[in-house]
């Protein structure tokens, strides 16, 4: 039976092996049978040597005076950092596990969170019903009262509006209060908000709905004419000095200022 | 196994300059080399429940190192090793200057090299043929087996001898 002769190349792998010792018995046999006939791979296996000798004297480094002084102090100031975002790494953890565990019983947190709202329904509705306690129906005698507040609120209310609007107010009523308006102009913006909007939807006695501007000029020239019910409200060319002087003489000794009334009754600060 | 800080501060002290040693050679830097040996350490005091007898933490010592060493090697890329050579460490005494000066050349050109190859050849090459550590605890240290070791460490001489032959052929 013929072999095949093992040529160089099958031995390439083990030259380095074979210098450095590392082969087996048999391996090694094998490639020393190679070597003692082959010039070439002797070459290179003496290289191998050569290069191993050559590795072997690379020297190690050369260190420092103290080097290793401070080196178990920097272990542990590693270990230190790592411990301290493990730490770190388990509070949010932490969080994520609530997090999940709120997530995984939602149904449950809904429902709490349903039954809280439920609950709360009761203080809703209390403080809305002290918006919608019935004010006071007549408007003559709101405005008596000077029970701006409740005005404010019946005049809110649609239904309450008309009734009110339609209702026949004295005039000197009305004189007195756009006097007060007319006085609180430099004293409470909201006040004077709030009654402009109470005045605008007023009903003259002409039966015409004005808007505040309007209402002023007439109240305004009525008090200074002292014609209230002879004067048509379109040919009336309003003067507010006099107007204002008009109403101060009128409602001088009547009359509470609206600042008065409101520190009288506690509703300073409130909205008008 | 527990460590006491005692005991680990003893082995601390009996592997710190083989490590630095290592990672030296690996690396070529020596506050780098520094740098990873005391990562060595600290990672061998977190997982200490992972080594349980002198001969693990040996091991362990050294494969978390070269692990570091490796992940170092990619992460910085290929640079000029700052590596010198004690030219008094390697040269016979009754040896002239001019030979002298041929080896630290020879080895500077050696060390360039070694720097040139893969990392796994490297790494195995430097424990192997610098550090002397057996192709069994090669192995142990890479977990690998030992015709990985076999391998590789045939594949980095032989890329070394022949860089080293153009070199001479050129010189």
């Amino acid at each position: 039976m013929n072999t095949i002769k093992p040529m160089c190349h099958d031995f390439a792998a083990l030259l380095s092996l074979f210098a450095a010792g590392e082969l087996t018995a048999k391996q090694s046999a094998s490639v020393a049978a190679h070597l003692s006939a082959c010039a070439a791979c002797r070459q290179k296996v003496a290289a191998y040597e050569q290069l191993s000798a050559h590795l072997t004297k690379l020297a190690p480094p050369t260190l420092p005076e103290g080097f290793f002084d401070d080196f178990h102090a920097g272990v542990k100031k590693k270990i230190a950092s790592v411990e301290g975002a493990q730490q770190q790494q388990q509070q949010m953890a932490g969080w994520l596990v609530m997090v999940h565990a709120l997530y995984r019983r939602r149904r449950l947190a809904i429902a709490i969170v349903t039954l809280l709202l439920l609950l709360s329904i009761p203080t809703w509705l209390t403080h809305d019903r002290r918006f919608m306690a019935p004010p006071p129906s007549n408007l003559t005698q709101l405005l008596e009262q000077r029970d701006w507040m409740g005005l404010y609120y019946a005049m809110r209310n649609s239904e309450l509006r008309t009734s009110l609007l339609n209702e026949p107010v004295p005039v000197q009523l009305l004189h007195t209060a756009l006097a007060e308006l007319l006085k609180a102009q430099h004293q409470d913006p909201k006040i004077r908000l709030g009654l402009q909007q109470v005045l605008a939807k007023i009903k003259t006695r002409e039966g015409i709905s004005l808007g505040l501007g309007r209402s002023a000029q007439i109240l305004g020239a009525i008090t200074a004419t002292g014609y209230a019910t002879a004067i048509p409200s379109r040919q009336i060319v309003w003067n507010p000095e006099m107007s204002l002087l008009a109403l101060t003489q009128v409602d001088a000794n009547k009359t509470m200022t609206i600042h008065q009334l409101l520190l009288t009754t506690n509703l300073e600060g409130n909205k008008l | 196994m527990e460590i006491p800080e005692q005991a680990f501060t003893q082995i601390v002290a009996s592997h710190q300059r083989a490590l630095v040693q290592l990672a030296y050679r690996l690396v070529g830097n020596l506050e780098d080399a520094k740098d990873l040996a005391q990562w060595a350490f600290a990672k061998l005091w977190l997982n200490h429940e992972r080594v349980d007898n002198e001969r693990q933490v040996f091991y362990y010592l050294r494969k978390i190192l070269v692990n570091l060493c490796i992940d170092h090697l990619r992460r910085r890329g290929k640079v000029e090793p700052e590596v010198e050579f004690e030219e008094n460490q390697f040269s016979s005494d009754d040896a002239n200057p001019l030979q002298q000066l041929e080896e630290q050349e020879l080895h500077h050109q050696l060390w360039s090299c070694i720097e040139a190859l893969k990392p796994k050849q490297k790494v195995t090459l430097i424990l192997r043929d610098l550090e002397g550590y057996s192709v069994e605890e090669t192995a142990t240290i890479l977990d690998c087996t030992k015709n990985n070791v076999l391998c590789n460490v045939h594949l980095a001489r032989e890329n070394v001898r022949r860089k080293i032959q153009q070199w001479l052929a050129i010189a």
